[in-house]
């Protein structure tokens, strides 16, 4: 068996003779498995599993440079992921780790977060630091397009000016995501992106109730950043979604769009133009209880579409007549609960469902919803958190097998006894669904962090005792924060 | 009507051990299967496996006669696991006490699976590798693995630092 070589010059280490190594290449299969914490660990035993470990190590970088302090950090986190995440909060750190190459030359990644809430003690101060952050900025503007490997770019509440924007429009990234940026200063101009963005995702404040005002400026960066290759947009702006749907390519498989576009003559007829398809989410503020007709789809468009999420108003106009629907989410009805009537014109054979409304669970809901799905695999209930721990003790609600996923919004508690509660609806959730492997419980509060608890049955690996009841429940505390309400 | 008889193909290990195994059990090795592929008329030859001893691979159809009839991963589904993964090291009971063998054998079906091409095999052989990690010192991991510390006390301090920066908190 061949042996690689982890021959060093000094401190040398006792090996055990007895054992044998394992190839390289073998070890950079091993690693993939391996969280952070062991990364660190296994890169600090050679320099061949340094190498190893490097390009998962810092693979994906954030730039936080606020310290200890309450910020959208975790918004980002959970969209990048939990593997190969470096944060550094160090503003003279950001810049030291970046000049060397070998890890500039491995992150794929790269997210700006300088906006934490921040509490300084004078004015002067809060200044200096904000003087600091925007220049440090600049800075890491300047060094991203020396990063060779970067694929995906986030910004989360930063100023846009158009020199920043003159280096973003030059990245050959495929993923951008702008949240709750200002963009200052642009006009539209010959730069060109290289057309390698598959995915745009803008993010706005949420108070901006109509952020119709921004359109000039951000339709003119959707136009220069448009690529014929893009997959994913996402946008609360109706300006640049109409704008994506006058030119159309027909690549797009997923949008992610404000509800009123469907009333644009551009969408009805571009959505014939996207063959590929497969999920459209059309949002809309919460409590909305109109909308305007939409014009009826071309035949034949979007034949694989297989996840709805939308009013139940247009539901029948995109869903009719496709087989190939597999998940459908009903937002925001203005109802305190839910009609049945809505939930019957939801196919019978999806294997999710997700229905959101600003009242309780009614004693109807759980019955109506047993009875009508056939194949549901994905349930998710989000409402005031009322009436779920009734509606599970009903004896009446007949059980649900097919349920692997059942998330809800329920009271909780506070975060010290969060977990005590995950632990008593857990016996109620197994009742009902007998085969669910996880559950999310979501605090409906938005006046402090919230709290989410989730319960894995097989969050221990490699452990199957067979006790699949009460006693399996494991539970695990993920405190979300704020901006992820 | 009687069920046609499955074809059953030689193999011959490096150190002279042969088996005579049913050709969809072998068909769990990629390298196995294109290589009968490959071949139009039926052969008598057993096929070399000049990288496996016989104590290997007896162990390797042990796995792949459990997992027959299994689809095999398309490299699609490896690709958007790649992409979506935060990879889990959880092994089924079944596979846990296959696997549950000396250290000396757990890397020769390592290599054994990666020769041969066995996606699913190579993949509980280092989920297991992975569970040994865990949890570990760096000097703990280098005496399990009989690794080598070859660092100057200048890179020592170098990678102190990066690993800092790396820290998740």
């Amino acid at each position: 068996m061949a042996k690689s070589k982890f021959r060093g010059k000094r401190k040398p280490s006792q090996p055990n003779p007895n054992n044998r190594t394992l190839l390289p290449e073998l070890w950079l299969e091993i690693i993939t498995f391996l969280s952070v914490q062991d990364l660190r660990h296994l890169s600090k035993c050679s320099r061949t599993l340094r190498t190893f470990s490097i390009p998962y190590l810092f693979k994906t970088f954030v730039t936080h440079p606020f310290d200890g302090e309450q910020s959208n950090y975790s918004l980002v986190r959970q969209a990048l992921g939990v593997v190969g995440i470096v944060r550094v909060r160090k503003p003279e750190d950001c810049l030291q780790v970046l000049s060397r190459p070998h890890i500039s030359g491995v992150i794929e990644t790269f997210a700006i977060l300088p906006r934490g809430i921040t509490l300084r003690n004078t004015q002067q101060e809060a200044t200096e630091v904000s003087y600091e952050i925007d220049s440090l900025i600049d800075q890491l503007f300047e060094l991203l397009p020396k990063l060779p490997k970067l694929k995906k770019l986030v910004c989360s509440r930063i100023t846009l000016s158009k020199e920043r924007v003159d280096i973003l429009l030059h990245l050959p990234v495929k993923q951008l995501e702008l949240q709750r940026c200002i963009l200052r200063g642009f006009a539209p101009a010959v730069s060109k992106s290289p057309g390698t963005l598959e995915s745009v995702t803008l993010v706005f404040y949420p108070n901006i109730f109509d952020p119709a005002w921004y359109d000039s400026e951000w339709v003119a960066l959707f136009k220069a950043l448009f690529s014929p290759s893009l997959k994913s947009i996402q946008s609360p702006n109706i300006g640049e979604v109409l704008y994506t749907m006058a030119r159309c390519p027909p690549s797009i498989t997923n949008l992610n769009i404000p509800v009123e576009s469907v009333t644009s003559p551009h969408f009805v007829s571009a959505m014939g133009r996207c063959p590929q398809l497969h999920t459209i989410s059309l949002t809309c503020r919460r409590g909305r209880s109109t909308y305007p007709p939409m014009h009826q789809l071309p035949p034949h468009s979007f034949p694989q579409l297989r996840y709805y999420a939308g009013p139940v108003e247009y539901l029948s106009g995109f869903i009719q007549g496709r087989q190939s629907i597999k998940g459908v989410h009903l937002v925001h009805t203005p109802f305190t609960a839910i009609p049945a009537s809505s939930i019957e014109l939801v196919p019978q054979a999806v294997e999710s469902f997700e229905c959101s409304f600003p009242g309780a669970i009614g004693s109807f809901l759980l019955p109506t919803i047993h009875s009508h799905f056939s194949s549901l695999k994905k349930l998710t209930i989000i409402s005031r958190g009322l009436g779920l721990r009734e509606a599970l003790e009903d004896p009446a609600v007949i059980p649900l097998p097919g349920i692997r996923h059942f998330k809800a919004s329920a009271f909780i508690g506070l975060r010290d006894d969060a977990v005590k509660h995950l632990e008593e609806y857990v016996p109620l959730l197994l009742r009902v669904y007998p085969g669910l492997e996880v559950a999310e419980l979501v605090r409906p509060m938005v006046d402090e962090s919230q709290v989410t608890l989730v319960w894995n049955r097989n969050m221990d690996s490699g452990i199957d005792d067979g006790r699949r009841d009460e006693r399996d429940v494991r539970g695990s505390m993920r405190v979300l924060e704020m901006d992820e309400v | 009507m009687a069920a046609p008889a499955t074809q059953q193909i030689k193999i011959r290990c490096n150190d002279e051990k042969e088996f005579t195994v049913d050709r969809d059990v072998l068909e769990r090795s990629v390298l196995i299967k294109n290589m009968l592929e490959d071949v139009t008329e039926q052969q008598d030859a057993p096929i070399p496996l000049p990288n496996v001893s016989g104590p290997v691979m007896a162990k390797v159809l042990e796995y792949c006669t459990h997992h027959r009839g299994e689809p095999l991963p398309s490299a699609d589904t490896e690709q958007s696991q790649d992409e979506t993964r935060k990879r889990t090291t959880d092994i089924s009971e079944w596979d846990q006490k296959f696997i549950t063998v000396d250290q000396e054998m757990l890397f020769e079906i390592i290599l054994a699976a990666n020769y041969l091409d066995i996606k699913s095999l190579l993949d509980v052989g280092c989920k297991t590798v992975a569970n040994m990690i865990k949890g570990k010192t760096p000097e703990e991991i280098r005496k399990l693995f009989n690794i080598v510390n070859d660092f100057t006390p200048e890179e020592e301090a170098q990678i102190k630092k990066e690993n800092e920066w790396a820290e998740d908190r």
